[in-house]
């Protein structure tokens, strides 16, 4: 064999290592260039084609190696040196003084070298480190230049404020009739002492830096003296070694932005834009959706003629329900929720007979066991946090409590917790042959070893397609998506009226004079809430007050479909 | 011939299921921006006066529908007696009252009462109410697709219209909120 060149060697097998390892860490992933944010996109590039050639200048890769490595199972050259000898093959290294060793061409080590970087600079940048590494230039300028407050002289004690509704029992107190002031006693708000380590106002930078310095020190010293470190440190090795798994599978989840939650829709409706515009979007525009719910105005007229009037209600209504930020916080990311158009009419009858087989043919196979998977490593490492937490001898676990997510009104927002059932969700909306609405089927379905339940929703082929508002497809589609969710219209702007007998009908809107007073009544005369006559006025539908409808009718379906789906 | 057409177009069902068109609706609100920006300052303040006192008294209610008959009831008495424009200006005012909580937040008014506390807070919070209305009408002039002169009262209601019939379908104030913030906010600073 012809000798080959050591800088074509390393360099080959340093593409080799370094491509290996991104790829292995799921970088090359689509989702995972997807979510590169644009800073850390452009950092990528910046550094693999300014230290790809500085890295093929610096070696001299455009000049031939001055040692070689051949395979040789003849006579041996002069000066060669055996590196790894088998059955009578030995793998030869020696200096390139005679002949000039085989090198790969100037073209293949500059994009060698490039993609090494590349592959460098993948693992390295993402949306973290970037944002850590613009951030520490104003960090490093803003050191020390927070003082600590100077010291002020201990002040009177302030007046107690005396509580709201206990003027008598003060009085009583200042007279001598009552010796305590029981529940009426005021609040005394105790200064909390802490101390300061920030920079002292007279302290030099020299000393600050020193001081930090030392503090840091000491930390480090009390973390690793003390008894039993070496035994604790092993004791940690071994259960981070025995669940690397689920700590890596953190890390790549993280890296490839693994969907947390996986719900599915089935409908035998076409697409409202077309299969091709479909393809587009899923391959060009994956990650554009929350911006194309944010932006959706509040109502959406149909056409009975219209092909793709239902489909389009559908899209509108689903991105209304669940996550138009316009009625309060979405219910989750609009990645890890899927429309799938034109499914067979049968779809639910088949994910019953055959679930795996069904959801293969619908290409949602392996994003299910994703979240199934993920889910169980994130148990996993949970109970490793806990385990290293007892190890290290701090209370467990050392996980921070969950935090109760409240609403904008500061209203508690009630969560069902994650489990297979609630970040996976298959529902099935057909459009059928018959003019009549059917009840909703439910079906018991065993994927991957977890049991869910489908709920099944038909509606007619007509049904309310001649009218402008489409009502019926919200309904329609809150009850299948939230079991049982069935508008009420509780705490309605109709509810006053409702409960007071008050009926607000067209000759509400009657009159010449007064006009905008008239219109006034549309607040109170919800859409949702029957009150069909209104489909009939285009006139008042042009200025009607929708959101101030909608938003109650969103609000109590997200109330109601949070207590029965989420995601990690 | 003639006659038969026009029985049967004003027989028809789209003209009977609509009273209230877009040309009917414009031309209130250019009747509405005309009496507003011809009234005296002094009518609109007293009218203003009026109808705030009214809310704040014997029309107060938990019920916003019940708010908004009585206030009805007792403009149209109010009216009765004084004619002219009134009814177009009680009714922007009206309106204009009913959807102050649309403006302005809980929490603004919250803040404005722990700032000013109760002394101050009826003048700032009217100017915060005006500077809402400014900007509606900032907006407006900024999106109207034909620049309308001040006099042309017809040519600015259809802006007006269309621009409110595009906000309410976008953001939370109701058509008849935002055609009568904009009149008034007209209207008072001509």
């Amino acid at each position: 064999m012809k000798p080959i060149g050591t800088k074509s060697i390393t360099t080959a097998s340093l593409f080799l290592l370094s491509f290996g390892v991104t790829l292995s860490e799921g970088h090359f992933a689509a989702e995972s260039i997807a979510n590169l944010s644009p800073a850390a996109a452009f950092s990528i590039g910046t550094f693999a084609v300014l230290v790809g050639t500085w890295f093929y200048r610096f070696w001299r890769l455009n000049s031939t190696s001055r040692s070689y490595i051949r395979i040789s199972n003849g006579p041996r050259w002069e000066g060669e040196q055996v590196v790894l000898e088998f059955k009578g093959y030995a793998l030869l290294a020696g200096w390139a003084e005679r002949k000039a060793p085989e090198e790969f061409s100037h073209g293949i080590l500059r994009t060698l070298s490039l993609g090494i970087c590349l592959c460098i600079a993948l693992l390295c940048f993402n949306k973290h480190t970037v944002d850590l590494m613009l951030d520490t230039p104003r960090k490093l300028i803003g050191a020390g230049t927070q003082f600590c407050p100077p010291e002020v002289p201990e002040k009177e004690k302030p007046v107690p404020k005396m509580k709201p509704g206990c003027e008598l029992m003060y009085r009583a107190y200042s007279l001598g009739y009552v010796k305590s002031l029981g529940s009426c006693t005021p609040d005394e708000e105790e200064e909390k002492l802490e101390l300061c380590t920030l920079r002292q106002v007279d302290e030099p930078y020299l000393h600050y830096t020193v001081r930090l310095f030392f503090s840091h020190f000491d930390h480090v010293v009390k973390k690793f003296s003390g008894p039993d470190v070496t035994e604790k440190a092993r004791k940690r090795l071994a259960k981070q070694l025995q669940h690397f798994d689920a700590l890596i599978g953190k890390e790549r989840n993280v890296v490839m932005s693994t969907p947390k939650a996986s719900h599915h829709i089935f409908t035998n409706l076409p697409s409202p834009h077309g299969a091709l515009a479909e393809v587009w979007r899923k391959w060009f525009q994956p990650n554009d959706c929350m911006l194309r719910f944010k932006n959706m105005p509040h109502t959406l007229k149909t056409d009975a003629k219209e092909y793709t009037g239902t489909s389009r209600a559908l899209e509108h209504a689903y991105g209304q329900m669940l996550f138009h930020s316009k009625y309060d916080e979405g219910v989750g990311n609009c990645n890890e929720y899927k429309i799938h158009w034109r499914a067979p009419v049968d779809s639910c009858d088949r994910l019953a007979k055959n679930p795996e087989a069904f959801l293969r043919s619908q290409g949602i196979a392996e994003e299910v066991q994703t979240v199934l998977t993920r889910l169980k490593k994130r148990d996993e490492y949970k109970k490793l946090e806990s385990d290293l937490a007892r190890i290290a001898g701090s209370a467990q676990p050392i996980g921070t409590p969950m935090k109760p997510e409240r609403s904008e009104s500061g209203e508690l927002k009630p969560r069902v917790l994650p489990a297979p059932q609630t970040i996976i969700s298959f529902q099935c909306f057909v459009r059928q042959e018959k003019d009549t609405q059917t009840e909703n089927k439910t079906h018991p379905v065993k994927v991957f070893g977890q049991n869910f339940t489908v709920t099944e929703t038909r509606f007619p082929l007509q049904g309310e397609a001649s009218k402008k508002i489409r009502v019926d497809v919200l309904k329609n589609l809150g009850a299948t998506l939230a079991d049982g969710f069935h508008y009420t219209g509780y705490l309605s702007h109709q509810s006053a009226n409702t409960a007071n007998q008050w009926q607000t009908g067209p000759e509400a809107f009657d009159g010449e004079n007064y006009v905008f007073t008239h219109l006034e009544n549309l607040k109170s005369t919800d859409i949702f809430l029957g009150n069909d006559w209104l489909q009939d006025r285009e006139d008042l539908l042009e200025v009607y007050p929708y959101y101030y409808h909608l938003y109650h009718f969103v609000q109590l379906f997200r109330q109601s479909y949070r207590m029965q789906r989420t995601h990690l | 011939m003639k006659n038969l057409f026009l029985l049967l177009l004003f027989c028809s069902p789209a003209f009977a299921a609509a009273p209230f068109p877009k040309e009917k609706r414009q031309d209130y609100v250019k009747h509405a921006l005309a009496a507003t920006l011809s009234a005296p300052k002094q009518t609109l303040d007293n009218l203003y006066q009026f109808v705030t006192m009214v809310e704040q008294s014997s029309c107060r209610s938990a019920f916003d529908a019940l708010t908004l008959s009585c206030l009805q009831e007792q403009v149209q008495r109010n009216c009765k007696s004084q004619g002219g424009n009134c009814p177009l200006l009680s009714d922007v005012i009206v309106v204009n009252k009913l959807n102050e909580k649309q403006f302005v937040t809980r929490e603004e008014r919250v803040q404005i009462m722990k700032q000013e506390g109760t002394g101050n807070y009826a003048a700032i919070y009217s100017r915060l109410v005006s500077r809402k209305y400014a900007l509606l009408a900032t907006e407006l002039l900024l999106l109207q697709k034909r620049t309308c002169r001040p006099e042309e009262h017809a040519c600015l209601a259809r802006e007006l219209d269309d621009y409110c019939i595009k906000n309410s379908d976008v953001k939370n104030i109701p058509w008849q909120a935002c055609v009568s913030a904009i009149i008034w906010y007209i209207g008072v600073n001509r």
